[in-house]
């Protein structure tokens, strides 16, 4: 015999497991009635437009960079939120504070993660700074330099990461990061995009990039500095 | 049938695989695991649905040649690092609860809140 | 192709919610990111494929070993006492070894287990230094505030080994132990010592003309007191005791669940097994 209460239980996730059957039956049916129909690409358009302006090679970039750059300031803006929760929740329970080593305890990973954390991040420079030419893009290059954060903070701990990449002066560049994307947004609402790109040249695209760059560099900074703040050790 | 819209097909069920898992699952950390499978699954979704074979990369495009449509990768791009943030918020909050609780099951966790609550009530 | 790597990630988000163990499923979960990451490569979308392969990989299975390793320890303290909780070789055994491994399994901690002195053990208890005391606990082990006692999963005796001849001396009792409830010997009989091994030396000596220790500590007493001494001894029970363990006061929810783990243990069954496997 079955228990009442574990009854009741399997019942409901018998529930739960029919209506998500049926929306997976429903949607891949949905699938099949839009194969008949045609599913229209809109991304054409702007294949199209990025074929007429010069300067950006990149459709993708075109897009989140260009067309739709308010999506992605207020994405941006989401994702700092979330950092800022973070920030907020890790110093409301501060950890015991135990001083830590590397988790790696290996003279040969020290040494190589101090001469390869430059190559890192000269590798997310690029991919921010030729958003507009080829892949990679703003997005991609900030988080491949907060790798290069990931590899230090494993290989020679917390508390030579946190030297090397000081809370305050982290914050104080997130300001002007902000700054820098709040004027580029402001700049385009003022002016038309022909008119802007025509004053500013390339040099308005590359500040497009770098403030998308450097904000979620800042933001997996802090993602990590926090955790391993909360922590106390890596 | 063509493959971009079989697989896609097949990432709707991965979809529904991992929202199965956020409801039946009772640890807290396999809840975030699944969510994070939902999320992986609908980006793949969206890239998959308008892909069809022979699409290149649309980068440096030049007319008659076939193009990858744009729209749908630069708004997941997005998504994927949004994604991410959240994930890091909602796994501080559990290492929270666990600090309180010591324990990762969520009806547990449910069981000691509502005894909290009721006894700041009393 | 990029079927059978649709395919791939489907299984592996079975597999993924299938796993016991959480290390497991956060490092397949890395896998699934790479084979995503490869199917965005394949079908034109170079940018998407080099973000989710940074975050997905690096990021979210670094965050979430972090996290799975801030939950991760029960902190156990105990005095060496085999046969209940013992290093032979440096590895770990013992009965209340295995009851603690499989609580720390079902609420998800990792084992740690470190053996400390007697009188250590009260002032490490409680906050994040130690969450159990175990290593043959029972009730009245340890005098004073700040400790609660789980249910006891073992039966044993509270025993005095004295002198046959009879002879002089006081009987002596390990500090910090409180018996008022459990004999009828008054203080003034009783002399201090900080451990077991000191104890005994002192029988040996000829200082004390017994000691009282429970049936667990016994063993290991008698088996350090010298042989001709041991034949002129005898052993008496003076109560009953109950093997358990102790939390600290403040964690009433740890006291809970260890409880739940060990009723659950011994109506399964699994209880008797084990204690059969461990005290012969």
């Amino acid at each position: 015999m079955i228990a009442m209460g574990n009854y009741s239980v399997s019942i409901k996730s018998l529930y739960v497991v029919t209506i998500v059957i049926l929306f997976g039956a429903l949607t891949i049916g949905a699938l099949f009635v839009a194969e008949d129909t045609g599913i229209s690409r809109l991304g054409a358009v702007y294949i199209e437009r990025s074929q007429e302006i010069s300067n950006i090679s990149n459709a993708v970039f075109g897009v989140y960079g260009m067309y739709r750059f308010y999506d992605t300031l207020f994405e941006l803006l989401i994702f700092s939120t979330a950092v800022l929760g973070i920030t907020i929740f890790s110093d409301l329970e501060p950890s015991p504070g135990s001083a830590s080593r590397g988790l790696v305890e290996s003279h040969v990973v020290s040494a190589s993660a101090s001469f390869l954390y430059p190559v890192i991040a000269v590798f997310g420079m690029y991919l921010a700074f030729s958003a507009h030419l080829g892949p990679g893009g703003g997005f991609a290059g900030g988080v491949i330099g907060g790798t290069g954060i990931l590899l230090l903070a494993l290989a020679k701990g917390a508390e030579e990461t946190a030297r090397k990449f000081r809370e305050d002066s982290m914050k104080q560049l997130e300001y002007i990061v902000l700054f820098l994307a709040l004027s580029v947004a402001i700049l385009g609402a003022l002016y038309p995009i022909k008119v802007y790109q025509d004053i500013l040249g390339t040099g308005v695209i590359t500040l497009v990039n770098i403030s998308i760059a450097m904000k979620v560099f800042i933001g997996t900074w802090a993602i990590l500095h926090f955790f391993v703040k909360h922590r106390g050790e890596v | 049938m063509s493959t971009g819209l079989l697989a896609s097909a097949i990432s709707i069920i991965i979809v529904c695989i991992g929202v199965l898992g956020l409801i039946l699952k009772r640890n807290l950390l396999m809840k975030l695991l699944s969510l994070n499978i939902v999320n992986t699954a609908t980006i793949l979704f969206f890239v998959l649905i308008v892909y069809s074979p022979g699409d290149r990369a649309p980068i440096d495009p030049s007319p008659g040649l076939q193009y990858a449509d744009p729209l749908p990768q630069a708004l997941v791009l997005t998504s994927i690092v949004i994604n991410f943030g959240v994930l890091a918020l909602s796994l501080l909050f559990t290492m929270v609860l666990v600090k309180r609780y010591h324990t990762l099951d969520l009806i547990k966790i449910e069981g000691f809140v509502k005894r909290e609550f009721e006894e700041e009530k009393s | 192709m990029l079927i059978l790597f649709s395919l791939l990630l489907l299984g592996l988000s079975v597999a993924v919610l299938l796993q016991r163990r959480l290390l497991n499923a956060v490092i397949l979960l890395g896998v699934f990111s790479l084979v995503s990451s490869v199917i965005y490569f394949w079908i034109g979308a170079p940018d998407v494929a080099v973000t989710e392969g940074a975050i997905g990989v690096a990021f979210v299975t670094f965050i979430y070993v972090l996290a799975l390793s801030d939950q991760g320890k029960l902190h156990v303290i105990a005095e060496e006492v085999p046969p209940f909780l013992f290093q032979e070789k440096g590895e770990l055994q013992g009965a209340e070894l295995e009851i603690l491994s499989g609580f720390a399994e079902e609420i998800n901690l990792e084992l740690e287990v470190e053996f400390v002195g007697h009188q250590e053990l009260t002032s490490l208890i409680g906050g994040r230094r130690a969450d159990v005391i175990a290593g043959a606990y029972f009730p009245g082990y340890l005098a004073g505030d700040g400790l609660t006692n789980t249910k006891g999963y073992n039966e044993g005796q509270l025993a005095k080994i004295h002198r046959t001849a009879g002879g002089e001396g006081d009987i002596g009792i390990l500090a910090e132990t409180d018996l008022s409830e459990l004999t009828e010997i008054g203080e003034e009989d009783l002399s201090r010592f900080s451990s077991l091994d000191e104890m005994v030396r002192a029988y040996n000596e000829g200082r004390i003309s017994g000691f009282i220790s429970d049936s667990g500590r016994m063993s290991t007493a008698l088996y350090r007191v010298n042989t001709p001494l041991r034949d002129k001894s005898e052993i008496s029970t003076l109560g009953e005791v109950k093997y358990g363990f102790a939390v600290s006061a403040e964690e009433g929810e740890l006291l809970d669940s260890l409880n739940n783990y060990l009723t659950d243990l011994a109506r399964s069954g699994g209880l008797d097994e084990l204690l059969s496997g461990h005290f012969r």
